[in-house]
């Protein structure tokens, strides 16, 4: 098992590198250049730019760059000489002249944002989709099972951005239950009421679409298992319905539930762009999406490395997780 | 033995790795399905089989038709070497050699109809040699169809439509459609329900004198390969420990292994079955990524001496059977 | 007193199709301590004969009609219809049962030992340590080496059949009257296959159990039985003691069975004797003998083949404790 998780942990490490370089080298070989976007759209004065040029180290070949970037992201990197000098502690992911900032500050100022955003809705939509997969599952083609499926091909048909509208006219506009969403973000320790009211309607939004996907699917697990031998097993050795659900059950029908779980909150990690969007959220996804507007490669690069980096560690849990959970994963023939 | 074998194997190996769950699969070691397994078929001769599950007889047949990449020996079809070929310069080779597999449920295609099934063969390999136009197709279809014992009206219906037995039949056909000269049988009848195993065999028994064919029959059960078998050759964990004559294996068992495969099968008459003595071999079949040095039987031969444990038995003659055995019956 | 009296059970299973009459009226006993076999082909009733008496069938898939009354030391009880929560007190305690698949039949993710020491828990109300100990107790007694140790093993590091002696000594850790084997050497290879009918025939002998043998292979049960029931489309059409009934079978089916059967006594080369044709469907049952139309000896009965056609014969005694079902009556096939 130990063994098992040194060489995952290496292979997640090497992929990373591999995957940062990528993203340089796709950067570096895209038809613009980094230098002139930095002195903004109307700006063609080739003075500025090749200052610039140097003062970012774009003047230097690819493998240096990439080099500096690395030792930029453990040692944190300074640019510019004299009175103009600009340092990012490390871990430097550059400076973004747009945002007149170093990026990882752009960054840690947006992940808290989409950490909130992600964990709530995935609370919600975990207890939801459970709770009510598992409901269906056992009252099969009754009424619960019927009021599931409604809710199924709501959630499923209904588009993100529509049912933050809907939540933003009726809750915010029309009944006035919650203030309007103001674009900034209070942190849950500097005021939780504050931080619930600009949270909770992005997280009914997200866990809406995700509650119904996952109803469907603990619904559909819930049946294959119970049709399976083992839980005619179970009940042939006269256990209650209720151990034979919840211990022999649940345990085998969740099981693929991990990995389904841990991959969709990777995603949203990366930032729900539409989410953000809709609510005024200063999350990831906005971040990104403002840096791919303005060609804010500094932080394009950032955000993607960060996106992948968040999807192979979630991987890595996954699996772990999964070994806990399934023991012909962990303990060997 | 005769010069001129259909088929023949010649220390016949097919090694499978064993990776470990990583992207970087690392080898662990190889399952020796197939440990080197040498044996010879005559024109219009059954070879029965068998063995118990994961002895290596279904790879061993899929090897020799090299629907498996050989991990070394030779196989002969026809004398020509095929063991190196191509899977292109196997091609028209494919027509010739034929299977018929297990499991009449997931070897047929659900959306193909019965006559899209057998005909497929056709067209797969060029409608000019066999039949030379769609209603051509459909005339040979259909009069497969009626010899393997199936309604030739049914031709447009799906495989879900039919029992058990009826899509045996169907494999059948297919395997039959671009006449072959040998049909590796993969377990065809372990399926099925008794009574109609036994037609299943019949037919396939039929067939051969109609065909000119060569079988290879693949079973665990050794009371059906003996009814359709000229001989039989008993294999343990990637080897074959005995080969002989079908009532030569049945009546005088000379390796220890074959004695008790042989008395394992329960009899269908109880006074019989009751009066009679059983071994009752005691442990698991050893794994084969890691069989046992000397004699693979060893561990659970209540014969085996000193000498089983250090030296690999040869194939001998003792009889009219070839037997790896160190002390034979 | 027989231990189980079945008497018309029928077991019905509503389909888009129509009705599936999978039980269509059968009545047997079982008495203490002894093994009665019941034999038929896929389809023929045998396995959900033994569910229905279980109380396993889905309540809302089927219609249950009919008695089985068991006799306790202290009790008699009707066990169609029963409570939900009576029949799970039988379950596993008076009437236990294996199954064909020894391997799908086991929780994957919990150690053996935590599902026999949840069979006994179930139905004592003893400490752990207790169930533990008798855990253990019943390992050894089903020959697996090391049982202390291996209570903390998963199915999966067990072969085919260790699992199936495992199942074995779960059955039987509430020393139950019945054990019900349902096909338990079909998915074993025949070496295996000898060692698990062994061991069931010393436990039985051990233990004074019934058991009843559901299997295909006639060949098992020649060896296993005492008595046999053959079922063909749903109902008993030949029942008798073991010797009898392969001595001198009278109804049709039964002797076709035995003639098609590859036999290793009777020397190669010969032709098998298949019965022709299909088991019908069991929505549209013909109205007189299921057999009727795959039997060859139809011509002999008095009254011709119509009558075999149109009127379906009784269960009759031929000789005593010898019953078939057939419009011959007793002639010597």
């Amino acid at each position: 098992m130990i063994n098992y998780l040194a060489r995952r942990i290496a292979i997640s490490i090497a992929i990373l590198f591999a995957v940062s370089f990528a993203v340089y080298l796709i950067f570096a070989i895209l038809p613009f250049d980094p230098a002139a976007l930095t002195c903004g759209k109307s700006c063609n004065d080739p003075g500025i730019i090749e200052a610039n040029r140097k003062r970012l180290g774009y003047d230097l070949p690819i493998w240096t760059q990439y080099l500096i970037f690395l030792k930029g992201l453990f040692l944190g990197r300074t640019f510019g000489e004299g009175a103009a000098t600009i340092f990012c502690p490390a871990p430097s992911f550059g400076y973004s002249f747009q945002e007149h900032a170093c990026v990882t500050n752009s960054i840690l100022e947006a992940l808290p944002v989409t950490l909130s955003l992600a964990i709530g809705a995935l609370v919600l939509w975990l207890t939801l989709g459970v709770g009510l997969g598992i409901v269906a599952a056992r009252y099969r083609g009754r009424a619960a099972d019927t009021g599931s499926t409604i809710f199924v091909l709501i959630g499923t048909s209904l588009p993100t951005f529509l049912t933050g509208l809907l939540l933003l006219v009726f809750v915010v506009v029309k009944w006035r239950i919650l203030p309007y969403p103001s674009g900034n973000y209070t942190p849950l320790f500097e005021s939780p009421l504050e931080w619930l009211n600009t949270m909770i309607l992005p997280w009914i939004t997200l866990a809406f679409a995700y509650a119904a996907l996952y109803t469907r699917f603990v619904r559909n697990a819930v049946i294959e298992t119970l049709s399976e031998d083992f839980i005619r097993t179970a009940r042939a050795k006269g256990l209650s319905e209720r151990v034979v659900l919840r211990k022999h059950t649940l345990r085998a029908a969740l099981a693929p539930l991990t990995t389904m779980a841990g991959l969709d909150f990777a995603g949203l990690l990366g930032g729900a762009i539409l989410t953000e969007a809709v609510f005024n959220l200063p999350g990831l996804g906005r971040l990104s999406l403002g840096a791919v507007i303005d060609f804010d490669l500094p932080i394009i690069v950032a955000t993607t490395i960060l996106a992948a980096t968040i999807v192979i560690v979630m991987n890595l849990v996954v699996d772990i997780l999964y070994a806990f959970i399934d023991p012909r994963v962990r303990v060997a023939a | 033995m005769s010069e001129n074998p259909i088929v023949e194997v010649k220390n016949l190996q097919k090694f499978f790795p064993i990776t470990s769950n990583s992207i970087f699969a690392r080898v662990k070691g190889e399952n020796k399905a197939v440990n080197g397994i040498s044996f010879a078929i005559e024109r219009g001769e059954t070879l029965g089989l068998v063995g118990e599950s994961g002895c290596g007889k279904s790879t061993a047949g899929r090897t020799i038709l090299k629907l498996y990449e050989p991990t070394g020996g030779e196989i002969y079809f026809n004398g020509e070497n095929i063991s190196g070929y191509s899977s292109r310069r196997m091609k028209p080779l494919r027509t010739k050699m034929q299977i018929i597999f297990q499991d009449p449920y997931s070897s047929l295609n659900p959306r193909h109809s019965v006559g899209e099934i057998i005909g497929a063969a056709f067209t797969i390999h060029g409608i000019d040699s066999v039949a030379s136009s769609k209603r051509d197709i459909k005339g040979s279809v259909q009069e497969l169809m009626e010899r393997v014992g199936l309604n030739p009206e049914h031709y447009n219906r799906y495989p879900h439509e039919f029992s058990g037995g009826q899509r045996q039949r169907i494999g059948i056909a297919r395997a039959l459609a671009l006449r072959p000269e040998f049909i590796v049988c993969d377990e065809p009848v372990s399926a099925l329900d008794v009574s109609i195993q036994a037609q299943v065999i019949n037919l396939l028994d039929d067939l051969k004198g109609d065909f000119g064919l060569s079988y290879l029959f693949i079973a665990h059960d050794l009371s059906v390969v003996q009814h359709i078998s000229d001989r039989v050759a008993v294999m343990y964990l990637g080897k074959i420990v005995e080969i002989a004559p079908t009532e030569e294996i049945y009546q005088r068992p000379h390796h220890p292994y074959t004695k008790a495969l042989l008395s394992a099968i329960p009899i269908p008459d109880p006074v019989l079955e009751s009066a009679r003595e059983q071994i009752v071999l005691t442990g698991d079949l050893p794994s084969p990524a890691n069989p046992p040095t000397g004699c693979v039987f060893n561990t659970r031969c209540w014969k085996a001496q000193a000498r089983c444990f250090i030296e690999e038995p040869a194939l001998q003659m003792v009889d009219q059977s070839e037997v790896a055995c160190h002390y034979p019956e | 007193m027989s231990f189980l009296e079945v008497s018309d059970l029928r077991v019905e299973f509503p389909t888009s199709d129509g009705l599936v009459k999978a039980v269509d009226g059968v009545t047997f006993t079982v008495e203490r301590g002894e093994t009665l076999a019941i034999v038929g082909e896929s389809g023929s009733g045998k396995t959900v004969t033994n569910l229905a008496l279980m109380g396993l069938l889905s309540k809302r898939g089927s219609r249950l009609s009919g008695s089985a009354i068991m006799k306790g030391e202290t009790s008699t009880l009707e066990l169609i219809d029963l409570a939900d929560d009576q029949m799970r007190k039988i379950r596993g305690k008076n009437i236990a049962m294996i199954f064909q698949d020894p391997m799908s039949s086991l929780h994957p993710y919990y150690t053996i030992g935590d599902q026999i020491i949840e069979a006994h828990q179930a139905h004592n109300e003893v400490d752990i340590e207790v169930s533990t100990a008798r855990a253990i107790e019943l390992l050894e007694m089903v020959g697996i080496p090391d049982a202390s140790n291996r209570l903390k093993a998963f199915p999966h590091q067990f072969s085919g059949g260790m699992r199936q002696r495992v199942m074995i000594a779960m059955a039987l850790v509430n020393s139950p009257d019945l054990l019900i084997a349902d096909e338990p050497t079909t998915a074993l290879d025949v070496t295996v296959q000898a060692q698990i009918l062994k061991l069931l025939r010393e436990l039985q002998s051990e233990l004074k159990m019934a058991i009843i043998l559901i299997t295909h292979d006639l060949g098992v049960v020649a060896g296993a039985a005492d008595r046999v029931n053959v079922m063909y489309a749903g109902k008993i059409v030949e029942s008798a003691r073991v010797r009898e009934l392969y001595a001198n079978p009278l109804m049709p089916y039964t002797h076709g069975l035995l003639a098609s059967i590859p036999r290793m006594d009777r020397g190669h080369g010969k032709r098998l004797s298949a019965i022709a044709g299909q088991p019908p469907s069991l929505i549209a049952l013909p109205a007189g003998c299921a057999f009727a139309p795959r039997c060859t000896f139809t011509e002999r009965v008095a009254g011709g083949s119509d009558r075999c056609k149109s009127s379906m014969p009784a269960l009759t005694e031929h000789t005593p404790g010898h019953f078939a079902r057939c419009h011959l009556e007793g002639a010597k096939l």
